[in-house]
């Protein structure tokens, strides 16, 4: 691939990439091709060497985890996300692949860091020794925010299970 | 789906592989998984065969000086508010302002069907472009920023919009006279509009889509007219202000009605 020396550049080059990354976690390709313009256009200006595809990949993640967590986007990308495909999965939280309801109620309940954690594991499949390296910390640290995320994801489950039970 | 054979070949990874970006012992490793892994392998198929174009990126010549942190948002609710701001980028190209322009205009055009619009006020016409003394031709635009996306060509609003205005006249025009723009809002409540004033005057500059300092909230349940109104010399006396400044020559004007 040729070097990317500029923002347009990159736009091209990588562009389809984060649209693809951002679908995964949004669930609908229009709203994943306005969060990858969002970011290059918030770049453009300050556009530097060090901006990569992982660069951007953490940026695309955060953008996302904003329109996820504004609850007026919440509404209209859950009623969207029926005729989207389905999450692959390849890498599950005991066994539960996470689909976009769970993941905003998760929102609700994550500090920014355990969300990026389970955007990284259970989104982007990475293992945790790329996550780690992925967001600049431990590995012990990742594996400790992995448990965290496993018992609010059981403890979802249960309460809608209880819910669904009552 | 099939299941991975150990760890999965994570996206990020199989993107590089595909744009090449890989170095060699790691993209020999990569497509040794590959061939043992039916799941890994129907994922990088599914990023080789989207071909998905991006469109075009908005080739940008403005930062609106917004401070991304601690700037003031001015909302037309009786009390001032502050809210989390951010630093707006906007497209400018000549082409997206005649767009947005003919589309501001055929807008009004379409809701000027009558001698009363809805809800029995009378209807307005309202005038985007017009001729101004010392301005020369001026367009009015507004853009709208909602959860950071910026649009122009809009004509609805929910409470938490940003709005900014966009003024395009020829940039030789305005050096005669120094020309002050004016925001004027009026939320149309009944037959007698009350203006308000969500912004400073500012020193007119001409050009394409060129941006007025600060940016403000619309409020209520019913249609706003954003206006912004060209004066000599001096900033706009605001005690003058009334509805009859939506048919001046001095002003240009479009309705933006609640979602």
């Amino acid at each position: 691939m040729e070097p990317v020396h500029d923002a347009q550049g990159a736009y091209r080059a990588f562009g389809p990439a984060l649209v693809r990354k951002a679908e995964r976690l949004l669930r609908n390709r229009d709203d994943a091709v306005d969060v990858v313009q969002a970011v290059f256009v918030d770049l453009l200006h300050r556009w530097n060497s060090e901006v990569d595809l992982p660069y951007l990949y953490k940026a695309v993640t955060n953008r996302c985890l904003n329109q996820l967590r504004d609850r007026g986007n919440r509404a209209r990308l859950l009623e969207r996300q029926g005729t989207a495909v389905g999450p692959q999965g390849r890498v599950r939280c005991d066994e539960q692949v996470l689909g976009l309801d769970l993941i905003v109620r998760l929102s609700d309940r994550l500090d920014e860091g355990h969300m990026q954690t389970l955007v990284c594991r259970f989104v982007d499949d990475m293992t945790q020794e790329e996550t780690a390296t992925h967001l600049g910390v431990s590995r012990k640290t990742i594996g400790k925010r992995l448990d965290v995320i496993r018992d609010e994801v059981r403890a979802l489950l249960a309460t809608a299970n209880a819910g669904g039970a009552a | 789906m099939s299941t991975c054979i150990s760890e999965p070949i994570s996206w990020l990874r199989l993107e590089q592989h595909a744009l090449a970006m890989t170095a060699a012992d790691e993209r020999a490793a990569i497509e040794t998984h590959l061939a043992a892994c039916e799941a890994c392998r129907s994922a990088l198929q599914a990023v080789q065969n989207d071909a998905l174009v991006m469109p075009e990126l908005p080739a940008l010549e403005r930062t609106f000086g917004i401070p991304r942190n601690g700037g003031q948002v001015i909302s037309l609710d009786a009390a001032r508010k502050k809210a989390r701001t951010r630093r707006w980028l906007l497209p400018t190209t000549i082409s997206t302002v005649i767009a947005a322009a003919a589309a501001v205009m055929l807008w009004v055009r379409s809701n000027h069907t009558g001698p009363r619009g809805e809800a029995g006020q009378p209807t307005r016409t309202l005038h985007a472009t017009s001729h101004v003394k010392g301005a020369g031709e001026l367009a009015l635009q507004v853009a709208r920023e909602r959860n950071g996306n910026v649009q122009t060509n809009v004509a609805t609003f929910r409470v938490g919009d940003r709005w900014k205005t966009l003024l395009t006249c020829a940039p030789s025009t305005a050096l005669s006279a120094t020309l002050w723009a004016d925001v004027v809002v009026f939320e149309v409540a009944g037959p007698d509009l009350v203006p308000a004033f969500p912004l400073a005057s500012s020193q007119l500059e001409c050009g394409n889509a060129v941006a007025l300092p600060g940016a403000f909230e619309l409020t209520g349940s019913r249609e706003n007219i954003v206006c912004v109104v060209i004066s000599a010399d001096t900033p706009l006396n605001r005690t003058t202000v009334g509805s009859a400044l939506l048919t001046s020559s001095d002003a240009v004007c479009t309705s933006v009605k609640p979602e």
